[in-house]
This record gives C-alpha cells, structure tokens and sequence, in this order.
C-alpha cells in the first residue's frame, strides 16, 4: 500500500490536513536570544512588520537635564492610560514585540505601574528607560514582579557635584544610587549609559567603575544634538569631533562598538532616491507622550494622530509613504563612501541643519576622522574579518 | 496523565506570534537571564489555543487528528510532550473536574 504524500490526506469532512510538524522533535524549542532577535529583524524587514518600537509615556521629567533634547517648551496633553492601553492592544494586533517605555522619565506618571503591567501581559518584551531617582522600595518590588527585559539607567557622571551639574537638582545624585541599589539588591536586570558631555567626561572612567559595582553593562554616546522643540542649547555641551575621537582611544572597545554600528548601517545601502535609508518605518517606530506616531524619536515634526485613527492605518498609510518618500533633490551624503560610519540621517538634517537632505557637519566631521584614525587599529580590522 | 483532565493556560506566560515565528514569553521571569527564548511549532501552537479550561486532552488529541496528518496514538504522544513541556515552564495549571 503506497504511503499518502505528505500533505494530501483530507479529513472526515474532506478538508485537507496540514502536515503534521512535530516529527518527534520537542515542541517547544529553546533557542539563543540573540539569534532569535536577528532572525526575526531579517524575517520581517521583507514583510515590513513593525516588530520593535518606542513610546515615550511623557515629556514630563523630574530632572532638568542640560542636554535633554525632548524637554518641550510646548503645552502637552498626555495620553491617558486608556489610550495607551488602546495603543498597546493596536501593537500587538500589528505585531510588535519589542516596546521601549521611555519619556520624559516614565516613572512620573502615577499610572505607571499599570502601564507596565500592561505590557508585560500583553506579551511585550519590555525595555525601559530611567533615570532611576524615582525607584524607591514599593516601584523596586514591582519592577521585580514585572520585571522588564532590560533597564537601562541614564547616569551624568560618579560624582554628586558633576552628575548634579548636569541634571540640574540637588539630591538627584543620591537619589539615582539608591534607587540603583534597590533594583540591584532584587536582580532587576540592570544597564547604565551616559551622554558624554563637556562638563563630565573627566568622570567617563569613573561611570565605567560606577556601572561595574552595579554588574550592568556600561555603554555611552557623545553625539549630543538640538532639541526637538528647535532649542539648540544642548549643542553647547558637546564634545568636539576631535575630543570624541580622543574618548575612542581611551576606551578602545568604542572602535568595534563603532564598527558593529557601521556593520548595522550596512544593511541599508546607500541610495540617492529615498530621503530615509534606515529601518526606521520598515521595522521601527515611535510614538510620542501626545500618541503621535513618527518614523523615529528624531523625526516628529511628520507625524499621524493615534489619537484619531488606529495604528495599522497609520503604520501602512502615513509612516510607508514617508519612509519610501523620494528625496526632492540628491540627498547629500547618498554617495558618500563612509556613510555608514557617521550615522547621517535625515533626522539629524532636520534637527542640525534645519533640512532633512542636509548633512549634519558635526558627524560629517567625525566620521572622516574616524576614518582615518580607525584604519591602522587592529580592533578594527578584527571587527571586519569576522 | 489522563486523557480526560482539562488545562488552562496560566497567564504567566503570553502566546505572540511575529512574522514566521511563534514564541512564549515570559510575563513575570526575567527573559534577559535565560539568554534563550521559547519557540512553538504548528502543533504546539495548536494544542496551546485549546488550553482553555474546556477541552479535555482527548478532545485536544482528536482536533490534532482532525487538522494535521497524524494518527491518534501519535497525536496523543506528542500532545503529552507538549502538555509536559508547558507544566515545565509554569505556562498552564490542571483545572479541578
């Protein structure tokens, strides 16, 4: 008797069965994050899946940080819980897994708690941004309880008078440790970062010994740039292209971080037609405190009202249009050799130069001096041969 | 185990399907510390949506039989490994008859 092909038996009723997958492998299988994240991003950039996204809860902050560029002068009316919850629900429905809480600083709205709940029962994998001044015993508990995938704690230097200088609030400084020490001593999966800035990068080194106390990662970023509201204050505080490259040498990890960046960036090739050549709008997003969703957290003066029409809408109206926009005139760094070393986009155009085709000077400046600094290195010649 | 027990999902842990691919995500553990992630296959998918406190586990063997191209004593073992590997993850919990 001849064996039926696989996937031609029907049923009782004469549907057709759907071969069966299990073949004596186990039906759960576990898999290395890593590879799965990777997997899936390559997956769903063909299929255009907004899989990773970012929602800032407020612009509200309980710091005055000089460098902050959401800090918005202008009135707000906030997403209420519903809102987000009905935003939340839209993401899942459209496929998102990966959801950033972040603000303003997330732990000043008193529905916080409940937002996190939220996601985290709606099967989000969740990261979250803080500064962590608010974590006191009763928010530590349930951020073990409801514990996100990572947290990641802005620091702005190892000392009270530095970090103080930066944010602006006396006691700041202690208040971040402590609430440090409380996700620590609960195994809160903890990760710090830092702006590096004019007035604390003789404390870089420091930030670096503070992360280590508490197990977590460190990682930082000096490309400081405007605020969204057109403020150009925070520019005042950034290092020099010259003095970023100095940094680079200091802590030579920074060569292959920036070399896994370029590697990044390389999965979108350069293209003179599109103003946008990231993955912003192919499988990112990000929506802002009053639920307007935009390519990106740079790009927002472009945006659709999730407030008045439902994320899919948006996400394969709006956001596709914008992403797959053609450029009114030849972008100017479309055919720049180096490119993918400077992180040029149309957001830092915006923000920078006031025009989107522009290319922002500072990283110009930067990437062609890494460049020629990088070549010699062996981290980065390491980097490339893997 | 008995074919005649019913299951419920738990509620500590979240069916997502993205793309191609279908995971279980943790709501209370900490993913990060695992470094690993769950994936189903069609079948665990399957048998996962009729974890619903109704369906007896034969019921749950018979729509196996009813959808894919398996024999009832093969659906069952393989519903069994399933049924298992989701108690190991505290992902569904026995519903009193």
């Amino acid at each position: 008797m001849h064996q039926p092909v696989r996937g031609s038996q029907r049923n009782q009723e004469g549907r057709l069965l759907k071969p069966n997958p299990q073949s004596g492998g186990d039906p759960i299988a576990v898999v290395d994050y890593k590879a799965f994240s990777k997997r899936v991003h390559e997956a769903v950039r063909r299929d255009r899946i907004p899989v990773g996204g970012s929602i800032d809860l407020t612009s509200r902050c309980n710091l005055k940080c000089v460098h902050c560029y959401v800090r918005d002068s202008r009135p707000e009316h906030e997403l209420t819980t519903d809102e987000i919850k009905r935003i939340l629900d839209e993401l899942v429905e459209a496929g998102c897994l990966w959801l950033l809480l972040t603000g303003g600083e997330p732990m000043v709205r008193r529905d916080f708690p409940e937002i996190l709940r939220y996601a985290k029962q709606k099967g989000f994998i969740v990261n979250l941004f803080t500064n962590a001044t608010l974590v006191d015993d009763e928010m530590a508990d349930y951020l073990k309880e409801w514990s996100p995938f990572s947290v990641e704690v802005s620091i702005y230097g190892a000392t009270r008078e530095t970090y103080e200088k930066v944010t602006g609030v006396p006691g700041s400084f202690d208040k971040c440790i402590a609430g440090l020490l409380r996700m620590h001593d609960r195994g809160t999966p903890l990760r710090l970062k830092s702006m590096v800035l004019t007035v604390n990068r003789h404390e870089l080194d420091a930030m670096m010994d503070l992360a280590a106390r508490f197990d977590a990662e460190f990682r930082y970023d000096a490309n400081i740039h405007g605020r969204i509201d057109g403020s150009d204050s925070p520019v005042s505080y950034r290092l020099t292209p010259e003095e970023i490259l100095e940094l680079d040498f200091v802590d030579r990890r920074r060569i292959s971080a920036v070399k896994k960046y370029v590697d990044y960036c390389k999965r979108f090739p350069p293209d003179e037609v599109h103003a946008f050549t990231c993955g912003a709008g192919i499988d990112s997003f990000h929506i802002d405190s009053q639920g307007r969703l935009c390519l990106c957290m740079l790009v927002r003066q472009q945006s659709y009202d999730l407030r008045h029409g439902h994320f899919a809408e948006g996400w394969n109206g709006f956001i596709r249009d914008m992403r797959y926009a053609k450029a009114e005139r030849p972008y100017t760094c479309g055919s720049c050799e180096i490119r993918e070393l400077c992180g040029q986009c149309p957001g830092w155009g915006e923000i920078e130069q006031g025009d989107q085709l522009e290319a922002a000077e500072f990283l110009c400046r930067l990437a062609h001096l890494r460049q020629e600094a990088y070549e010699k290195e062996p981290e980065w010649r390491e980097t490339e041969a893997e | 185990m008995h074919l005649k027990e019913k299951y419920e999902q738990s509620g500590d842990i979240v069916w997502r399907q993205v793309g191609d691919e279908t995971i279980l995500v943790p709501v209370h553990r900490e993913m990060s510390d695992l470094n690993s992630v769950y994936t189903l296959n069609q079948t665990a998918s399957f048998i996962w949506s009729r974890l619903d406190g109704e369906h007896t586990l034969q019921d749950i063997r018979d729509d196996l039989v009813d959808e894919f191209e398996v024999d009832p004593e093969r659906a069952e073992q393989d519903l069994v490994k399933c049924i298992s590997q989701f108690e190991d993850l505290n992902g569904i919990r026995k519903v009193a008859c």
